[in-house]
């Protein structure tokens, strides 16, 4: 027998009461009629151990509680219901194996919502997309190039490439004033090519091969397809982890779009080179003097160059569009080995030229 | 047990509440859900978060008997998803928008309208949070069997914080304690413990004194930090000043780059570590002067924490997160509870007869939005 106090849960008075133990229950007398007198030990729910006293509560009269006091009582108590101070593992393995099914679960959609997702986003709205995404990222890398003859002779070459790819919507092209060595393709027709690009480029038909395999991309719509991905990867990760919501434009930068989708791009841009009549070698080369390396962000090792690229190599074109050899083949497989050049002298000088201002027309 | 029938007789005796929680106790629980919250990515936190709970407020007694929680981890999430979908999913959208249209030509300003009104509304709901994460707690503490309750669900708090707040911003701060005293009265005089209620009638004008003193010091301390900053930087670039400093930090390259971020990082902890005192000595001050006139069933309560407290507080969880890299915040609020409780006293009591339990239904969820926001705390 220990002495106690039992709580009614209808007001908090104590009631002092004895409490015994029966090899399934724990008894409690000096109650009155009609309060619960025998708790079952399986329903029994530790509330607090103290310094020789014990509080409980019971799952079958949610709001009544007890008190114990004795020091030897939580001793007993172990011995008749084990159970109580065991861990609950079994109740925490499915806690965790439930919430590693529902994170698998979310996985799974995130990897089918771009399916579902893309078909749903109106070109206007892609396009509206893609002019934002644009505008931060030239913001973010040192602003747009417009010499207007460069911009020119880039569009007119940029043009007639998309024509053949049959897109059902125009293509909108952007310089960024910066030595990265990049182009990518925003969502809604919207294509940054990076100066760096521009000046690392031996002949025209380099570029027409960049251009065309960006092109590419924006004819099976990858860009959305990988924005919509990663904006469900950033909801998820952040639902999980706790935080706040990012910035998704940098989302591009950093995200390849997948070996398929590189593929994809690939075949129509050597579809397109041919029916130009521009040779694809060139294009080949510039990916095999990515995987060399020595393209990466210039030769230049002035300062300013230096300096970007230490934290801009994740804007890198090695980053994004990893080379491999049998893209390189694929290429000099389909692709033409000779070819007229897309561009006149005097045009690839203007393109050459095209950030070579100060003074931005806006 | 000794009751007191009345509030009004004289020389009622003091009762506080007493801890008995430990390093060694929460240990073990800390270790556990640490493990289980890496496995599950995160997701695990809701339940970790309740069994600190259970573990904290089972180690608050008051007259011998413990206080309980009753929440679960399941009530947390189910709470977190659904603020999830119907709060921050379209508040995610709306910024996306957003951002979109204020780089579409001829859109600009409809694009910064509703970016402002996404951040006017994500103010509104924070004081919502808030409030409501208050209620769900109190909601799930008991002692004696009897629980607490919050009355209201938040929305009205959520206003007039809103309101106080814009006000308060254009005041440049200077109605910070008004707006603080009429928020712990607006919460205080809703709060319920059984049938027994919270009052609170005190005033803002005690505050202004210490709250100038506060600001003051703090300003002061600031300048004195930063003179000390730039002395200590024109001793190292040889008496150049920092301009050159910058300078000739960034010719080193990007061991100089390091260098300068390191110096800025330190050259901000000196200015926190600065203000902090006079910030904890007001923060002490209020503390005193809420629960000083705050009642329960007209007993007066009072806090007794002093500077000397707080400031060993702050120093001693400082040193807990720098040393644990932020994962041992558990310990961190047990330190600020067993303030709290060790501090907190009543003088008298009512009769334990006439405590009833608290009417009316539980609120069945309550802090998903507190979640978002990250006010989590325990």
């Amino acid at each position: 027998m220990w002495s106690g106090f039992f709580f009614d849960g209808v007001t908090a008075e104590a009631k002092p009461v004895q409490v015994s133990l029966t090899p399934a229950t724990l008894e409690v007398s000096g109650l009155a009629p009609g309060q619960p007198a025998s708790w079952n030990l399986s329903s029994l729910q530790l509330v607090a151990r103290g310094n020789a006293r014990m509080d409980l509560a019971t799952g079958d009269h949610p709001q009544v509680r007890l008190r114990v006091d004795g020091a030897d009582f939580a001793d007993a108590l172990k011995a008749a219901a084990p159970e109580l101070w065991r861990p609950q593992w079994r109740r925490t393995g499915r806690i965790v194996g439930g919430l590693l099914a529902g994170a698998a679960v979310l996985v799974a959609a995130l990897f089918y919502l771009p399916r579902v997702m893309v078909p749903l986003i109106s070109a206007s709205y892609a396009e509206r997309i893609g002019a934002g995404v644009a505008a931060q990222v030239t913001t973010l890398f040192g602003g747009a190039c417009n010499m207007l003859a460069g911009q020119a002779a880039l569009e007119e070459l940029a043009y007639g490439l998309a024509d053949e790819a049959g897109l059902d919507h125009p293509i909108v092209i952007h310089v960024v004033d910066s030595r990265v060595v990049n182009a990518l393709a925003a969502p809604g027709g919207h294509i940054l090519v990076f100066d760096g690009l521009i000046q690392k480029a031996n002949s025209p038909s380099e570029v027409a091969g960049v251009l065309a395999h960006e092109i590419g991309h924006v004819k099976y719509k990858h860009s959305l397809t990988s924005l919509s991905r990663s904006i469900g990867a950033q909801f998820i990760l952040t639902s999980m982890m706790g935080g706040s919501f990012g910035d998704t434009s940098s989302v591009l930068l950093t995200t390849s779009f997948g070996r398929a989708a590189e593929a994809e791009a690939d075949e129509t841009a050597i579809r397109i080179l041919n029916a130009r009549g521009i040779s694809s070698e060139p294009f080949a080369q510039f990916f095999d003097r990515l995987a060399k390396g020595d393209a990466r962000t210039g030769s230049d090792k002035d300062d300013a160059a230096t300096e970007q690229s230490n934290w801009l190599k994740m804007g890198n074109l090695l980053s994004t569009h990893p080379p491999s050899p049998e893209r390189a083949a694929l290429v000099r497989e389909k692709g033409l080995v000779e070819g007229t050049s897309p561009m006149s002298d005097s045009e690839w000088r203007d393109l050459k030229a095209i950030c070579e201002t100060e003074d931005d027309v806006f | 047990m000794e009751t007191v029938s009345s509030p009004e007789e004289e020389a009622l005796p003091e009762y506080g509440l007493e801890f008995d929680g430990s390093f060694r106790g929460l240990l073990p629980i800390v270790l556990v859900n640490l493990l289980l919250t890496i496995i599950t990515l995160g997701l695990y936190r809701f339940w970790a978060r309740t069994k600190v709970r259970k573990y904290l407020w089972s180690s608050v007694r008051l007259h011998g008997d413990a206080f309980e929680y009753t929440g679960t981890g399941k009530e947390l999430f189910i709470g977190f998803l659904i603020v999830l979908f119907l709060v921050f999913l379209p508040m995610g959208f709306a910024f996306f928008q957003a951002q979109i249209m204020m780089e579409t030509p001829g859109r600009e300003a409809q694009g910064a309208s509703l970016l402002f009104g996404a951040y006017m509304l994500m103010l509104y709901l924070y004081g919502v949070a808030y409030y409501r994460r208050n209620r769900y707690r109190l909601s799930r503490t008991r002692w004696r069997g009897i629980r607490g309750k919050q009355r209201e669900g938040g929305y009205r708090y959520g206003f007039i914080h809103f309101m106080l707040t814009l006000v308060n911003f254009m005041l440049l701060g200077l109605a910070s304690p008004l707006i603080s005293n009429r928020l712990w009265e607006y919460e205080s005089n809703r709060r319920e413990f059984g049938t027994g209620r919270f009052s609170y009638k005190g005033r803002a004008g005690p505050l202004y004194k210490p709250f100038a003193i506060a600001v003051f010091l703090s300003l002061l301390l600031i300048a004195a930090t930063v003179t000390l900053i730039i002395f200590v930087i024109a001793a190292v670039s040889g008496g150049g000043g920092a301009t050159e400093w910058l300078q000739q930090s960034q010719a080193n390259g990007p061991k100089g780059i390091y260098t300068i971020v390191a110096a800025l990082f330190a050259g901000y902890f000196l200015v926190g570590l600065a203000v902090a005192a006079p910030v904890l000595w007001y923060q002490v001050r209020q503390l005193r002067h809420f629960w000083g006139h705050s009642r329960y069933e007209g007993f007066p309560l009072s806090f007794h924490g002093r500077f000397g407290d707080i400031f060993r507080l702050w120093l001693g969880n400082l040193g807990i997160f720098i040393a644990t890299l932020g994962l041992g915040a558990p310990f961190m609020e047990m330190r600020w509870l067993r303030f709290l409780v060790e501090h907190t006293r009543i003088s008298g009591f009512p009769a334990l007869e006439s405590i009833g339990q608290a009417e009316g239904a539980d609120p069945s969820l309550g802090e998903g939005l507190a979640e978002g926001f990250d006010l989590g705390g325990i």
